[in-house]
């Protein structure tokens, strides 16, 4: 049986969040070469 | 008094937050935050499945710096996040949404998972659904926190 010392450390899991942002850029158009081949 | 009030040291939760992130220097670094189209597996330990990657984003070298309170006592969290962001030149791609993220150390192996799309309330929120074949990905911040209220 456990004492009143060791339930109160018996947590189930320590919470851990993240949470953060980002930014897709679309590919960029290679049009320096289409001009070299024009 | 709620059934469940546990709390635990802001030293303590410091610690924990810096364990998690310092992670991800391990092995040879840097580190990444990859990103999956997929369901996303139950525990971060799990195999990936039918998951894809989608894109690489590459972190700096040391990935984050250290933990603090700050002026908020509610959460140990990250300072800088990471430091120079995560970066990806040119994305796998694929047609189908995103899902979910995992923070990986420079083995490959994940400390961390989260969802991710372009829906806010996910734990990493991108502009765009879908990520193309060849686009830039940047991640400008993933913060990890770890509050002193566990209940």
């Amino acid at each position: 049986m456990m004492t009143e010392a060791e339930q109160a450390i018996a947590i189930d899991g320590i919470k851990i969040y993240a949470h953060g942002v980002g930014t897709v850029n679309p590919p960029k158009l290679d049009t320096e070469t289409e001009e070299e081949e024009g | 008094m709620p059934a469940h009030a546990c709390r635990i040291s802001q030293v303590v939760a410091t610690a924990i937050c810096n364990l998690v992130v310092n992670s991800v220097d391990a092995g040879t670094p840097p580190g990444s935050v990859i990103i999956y189209t997929g369901t996303i597996p139950n525990t971060c330990d799990m195999a990936l499945g039918s998951a894809v990657e989608v894109a690489t984003c590459t972190l700096n070298d040391t990935a984050y710096g250290n933990a603090s309170f700050g002026t908020n006592t509610a959460d140990a969290e990250l300072t800088q996040s990471p430091i120079a962001g995560a970066h990806c030149d040119s994305a796998t791609g694929n047609a189908s949404p995103v899902t979910f993220f995992r923070l990986c150390n420079g083995a490959g192996t994940a400390v961390l998972q989260g969802t991710c799309s372009a829906t806010a309330g996910d734990d990493l929120v991108l502009n765009a659904a879908t990520i193309s074949t060849a686009s830039t990905v940047d991640i400008s911040s993933l913060i990890v926190s770890v509050p002193v209220n566990q209940s």
